[in-house]
């Protein structure tokens, strides 16, 4: 009977050593533990910035590929409408004119709109003249055309996004009934879309 | 022995700081770059081309012999000195006069605005002949670079080089 408690006394002491040991283990291995987690943390800090710093670098040239992107397709679309012979100025005006439009066809084109309705496979065509800020803006009809500046192919307000580009939009302008003139204006050729429901 | 196995740790500590330093380095150096550099842009190219087709108020021969901006900018770099049809303006002078007003037209500039300045500069065999610069506030060209992107396009002339810069 003694030797049994002699025996759990002593098991009891060895499993306090051990206790012992393990919370409060030595200061060299204290200090070799806490080295170790320094430089884990350290590892993993640097690794969490790289991260950081490759994704925002990867997010700014997505942003750039996108506008660019964006920038072409309405180049592009305005190019090939303003290229259209519904629109271009072709030998009108003395040599072949990239991204010119002629007003009178315009004009022509506005009055025939209905006719033109899903020939494009657009919801509106405008051009704006580039001109004063201060200028009001005249929706051209044929009573007040060439005195004005905003040319509307469709009347549709129903537009969800749209693209602008420049094009030059050139007339003839008839000079005291003597002789006709060219006259080229910087303008805003805005192509809408209908937004999808 | 003890002695060496702690230097050893300390090299190893020191590589692992200079590495780190380098690689952060790299990542700076690359994202200052970029954001210096000017972006290729069709806008910018789109513009040019419609602009060199527009009709000043500069004629050449006659009184409607309206001049293009094409035209001007080939007289003003021939002929500076010549002056537009009936006028005191030299064909410097307006195409000065006219670039400044259909930029300041076509791009609206402010604070508030998506564009914050544009640089417009024509050279005629290597040399400047015209620049003009908006920006919003009046900010200093050299403050403008450092705070803004930029995008912008070439269009060549033969000897004559146009380069707009927009910045946003």
């Amino acid at each position: 009977m003694v030797k049994k408690i002699s025996n759990s006394r002593k098991a009891q002491n060895i499993k306090s050593k051990i206790l012992l040991v393990s919370f409060f283990p030595s200061k060299k291995a204290q200090m070799k533990i806490q080295q170790t987690a320094i430089i884990l943390l350290a590892i993993t800090l640097l690794f969490v910035l790289v991260a950081l710093f490759f994704l925002s670098f990867k997010i700014q040239n997505l942003k750039k590929d996108a506008n660019l992107a964006s920038e072409k397709d309405a180049i592009i679309l305005s190019s090939k409408l303003s290229e259209s012979p519904e629109f271009s100025c072709q030998q009108a005006f003395g040599n072949k004119r990239v991204n010119c439009i002629d007003s009178d066809k315009l004009m022509a084109l506005i009055e025939n709109s209905d006719k033109y309705s899903n020939f494009f496979g657009v919801s509106n065509i405008e051009v704006i003249k580039i001109q004063d800020k201060e200028e009001l803006l005249t929706k051209c009809t044929d009573a007040n055309y060439p005195n004005c500046n905003h040319f509307s192919v469709f009347d549709s307000n129903n537009s969800g996004f749209s693209y602008t580009s420049f094009v030059s939009l050139c007339r003839k302008v008839n000079y005291q009934d003597i002789y006709f003139y060219d006259k080229c204006e910087l303008s805003k050729l805005i192509i809408s879309y209908e937004k999808i429901s | 022995m003890k002695n060496k196995k702690a230097q050893e740790e300390m090299i190893g500590f020191a590589l692992i700081l200079v590495i780190i330093g380098v690689i952060i380095l790299v990542f700076f150096t690359i994202s200052i770059k970029n954001k210096t550099t000017v972006e290729e842009s069709y806008v910018t190219d789109n513009f040019i081309q419609a602009l060199l087709q527009h009709s000043t108020d500069c004629a050449e021969n006659y009184e409607t012999d309206y001049l293009d901006f094409r035209r001007l900018i080939n007289k003003c770099a021939n002929s500076g000195t010549g002056k537009c049809f009936q006028s005191s303006w030299t064909y410097c002078e307006s195409l000065e006069k006219n670039l400044n007003s259909t930029l300041k037209n076509s791009w609206q500039i402010s604070s508030d605005s998506y564009y914050k300045a544009y640089v417009l500069k024509i050279n005629n065999k290597g040399n400047e002949l015209l620049t003009i610069y908006d920006s919003a506030n009046k900010t200093e060209l050299t403050d403008v670079k450092s705070q803004f992107n930029s995008k912008g396009s070439v269009q060549n002339l033969g000897e004559i080089d146009i380069y707009l810069d927009v910045y946003y």
